[in-house]
Parts: C-alpha cells; sequence; structure tokens
C-alpha cells in the first residue's frame, strides 16, 4: 500500500486502525535503526520508537497530504530521539565527551561487537561526532536520503547539510585510518 | 531514496573508504523483536472543551457577585454590635440639676476617688504644684470664714443655679 493510501484510510474511522498497523509494519524497521543509530541501547530504542509511533497516531489525523509521509515520520523519530538525549545528559549531567565515551562504551558491549571488522569501526567513528553531524551522516550514508529532503527533516539549509556531511564523513575516514 | 549513485561518487571525492563499508546493521536486536513489535496506544484521552467567550464571562461574572456578597456579609456581620454615639442624648442632659441631686458624701468620695485616680498628690510636675497650692490656699481661707457668712452667702445665692 502506498503512503497516501494509508493516510486516507487512516483518516477514515472504519480503517483507521488497520492503516496505522500497515504503517507501522512498513516503516518500524526503517525507524528503529534510524533511533539505534542515535541511542546504542535496544530498550532506550524501543522506547523511542514507541513514542515516535504514539505521535504518529495522534497527528496523523491532521497530516497534511501534499507532504511527504516517510519524510514526517523521520521528522518525528528524530526529534524524539534528540529529546531522549538531551534528558539523558542533564539526567546524567555529564558533557557530550564523557556521554560520547559511555556510548562508545556500550558499542563494545554489544554481543556481536567484533573491533576488526570496519562496520564496527564505523559505528564507532559515528559516535564521536556531534549530535547534529551525526544525524546528517546516517540519513545520507545509511538512509540514502537526498539533501531536500534531510532539509525538510532537519529544518537547515542543503548547504549547511551538504558542508556538515563533509566535515562527518571526513572525521569518520580519519578515525577509521587511525584505530 | 535512490541517491545511491550520487552518494558513492560524492564519498568517492571525500571519503573513499567509507564507500565499501557494509551499510547492514550489526548491533543485536533480540530475536523476533520486529514481528512482535506493536505500538501500545494510551487510551483516547477526555477531549478538552474550549469554554464559549459568553460562558467565559458568565463565569466571571457569577464570581465577582458571590465575591460582592460575601464581602457585603461581613461588613454587615462585624459591624453588628457596635451602637453609634448618641450625642442628642448627652445633650438633652441637664448637669447643674444633676449636680444638684447628689449628695455631700457622694461629691466628697467622688473627689477622693479621682485625686487618687488622677495622682494629684504625688505629681511633681510644676502645673500640678500650682494647682495644688491654691486649691490648698482657697481651702484655708474658707476656714476663715464663720459659719453665719456662709449660711448668708446660701441665702443671697438660692436661686442662682449657674456654676462658672
Amino acid at each position: 500500500m502506498e503512503d497516501d493510501e494509508i493516510v486516507t484510510a487512516f483518516k477514515r474511522a472504519g480503517t483507521k486502525e488497520n492503516a496505522f498497523t500497515l504503517l507501522v509494519k512498513k516503516y518500524q524497521e526503517k525507524l528503529y535503526w534510524h533511533i539505534r543509530r542515535l541511542i546504542p541501547a535496544h530498550e532506550d530504542t524501543n522506547d523511542v520508537l514507541q513514542n515516535t509511533f504514539i505521535k504518529v497516531w495522534n497527528g496523523l489525523g491532521s497530516f497534511r497530504e501534499d507532504s511527504q509521509l516517510y519524510t514526517w515520520l523521520y521528522r518525528i523519530a528524530t526529534n524524539e530521539s534528540l529529546s531522549f538525549l538531551e534528558q539523558q545528559k542533564r539526567k546524567a549531567a555529564v558533557d557530550f565527551d564523557q556521554l560520547g565515551e559511555a556510548y562508545s562504551n556500550s558499542i563494545k558491549a554489544d554481543s556481536n561487537f567484533d573491533a576488526n571488522r570496519l562496520e564496527w569501526k564505523l559505528q564507532l567513528a559515528i559516535r564521536q561526532l556531534p549530535d547534529k553531524q551525526k544525524l546528517v551522516f546516517n540519513l545520507r550514508y545509511f538512509d540514502n536520503m537526498g539533501y531536500e529532503e534531510m532539509s525538510r527533516v532537519l529544518d537547515t539549509s542543503v548547504g549547511a547539510l551538504k558542508a556538515s556531511y563533509h566535515h562527518a564523513a571526513k572525521k569518520i575516514e580519519e578515525f577509521i585510518k587511525n584505530h | 531514496m535512490n541517491n545511491q549513485k550520487d552518494i558513492n561518487e560524492e564519498l568517492d571525492a571525500i571519503a573513499p573508504l567509507l564507500k565499501n563499508i557494509s551499510r547492514l546493521p550489526v548491533q543485536s536486536v533480540p530475536e523476533g523483536y520486529f514481528e512482535r513489535f506493536s505500538v501500545k496506544i494510551p487510551a483516547e484521552s477526555a477531549p478538552v472543551v474550549k469554554m464559549p467567550m459568553v460562558r467565559k464571562w458568565m463565569g466571571y461574572a457569577s464570581a465577582a457577585l458571590v465575591a460582592g456578597i460575601l464581602v457585603t456579609a461581613g461588613f454587615i456581620f462585624t459591624d453588628r454590635n457596635v451602637q453609634p454615639f448618641n450625642y442628642e442624648q448627652y445633650r438633652r442632659i441637664d448637669v447643674p440639676a444633676e449636680m444638684n441631686k447628689l449628695t455631700d458624701d457622694e461629691l466628697q468620695n467622688y473627689l477622693v476617688t479621682a485625686t487618687v485616680l488622677s495622682g494629684a498628690g504625688h505629681t511633681s510636675s510644676p502645673v500640678s504644684e500650682e494647682i495644688n497650692e491654691t486649691i490648698t490656699a482657697e481651702t484655708a481661707s474658707l476656714n476663715q470664714v464663720s459659719d453665719e457668712e456662709l449660711e448668708q452667702f446660701l441665702n443671697e445665692n438660692a436661686g442662682n443655679t449657674d456654676i462658672k
């Protein structure tokens, strides 16, 4: 089922729940990984994903159909993830470097972790980036998102996004070469 | 999302090492997580009904009315036992006539009590001393007047009730 059909079905009282179930099935995995790349622990990611879909349930009725559904979903998931990260920082009262180190440790604690594999080095390198650069890099590198779409998700100009992505990619490559 | 070619060309230019790394997720996820995943939608919360402007103002007016009644009632009940001062009642009193009704003993008692209460006998202020001296001198001069002279004075002033 296409996104616009899901939205139309959601707005009809009789098909609302079925449409929502279809939407969850279609996007749960993509959104899960988008969140998980920002928040290392599965349990936290699951909580943020739940909150994301609850926001979708509450807001989809007034969603304007001339917008792209997946851009809107990513935007909600991103905002929920950033709010969660902010809360974590406030609760722990730690600075960015300390939090980055804690996240790196949680990556190393994963049962699949293999320090020699490039994929894991990539994960560790991404953890070193500031939140905004991390987001830009993930959306483009893992989700293949175009700059225009990213601009709608992150409310940032295309020029700034390109600069941010380039900086992030260079930093990551540097990290991998040195580790 | 057909940007894969563009992204790879971009990476070739800025960070070629990243182009050949697998983008598949590496972190572990509990088995069957995506199959079992469901969203726990909270029960519908009661809709917030906005109060119309007229009802809003009616509410304010009712509150003001109740406050007014309470304040007025407060004034009425707290001032209930305070009687207004009746000047007329005191203006009608004939002081000389009332004084004439008093016996000599009552007057004597009053003078003794008033002197004690005012502390006239113990005061050391110059004005009080002057008054005391005057009273003593007058009392001494009255003692020198004989009973006959006093009786004659009273007979001559029997009709005169004004005290000055």
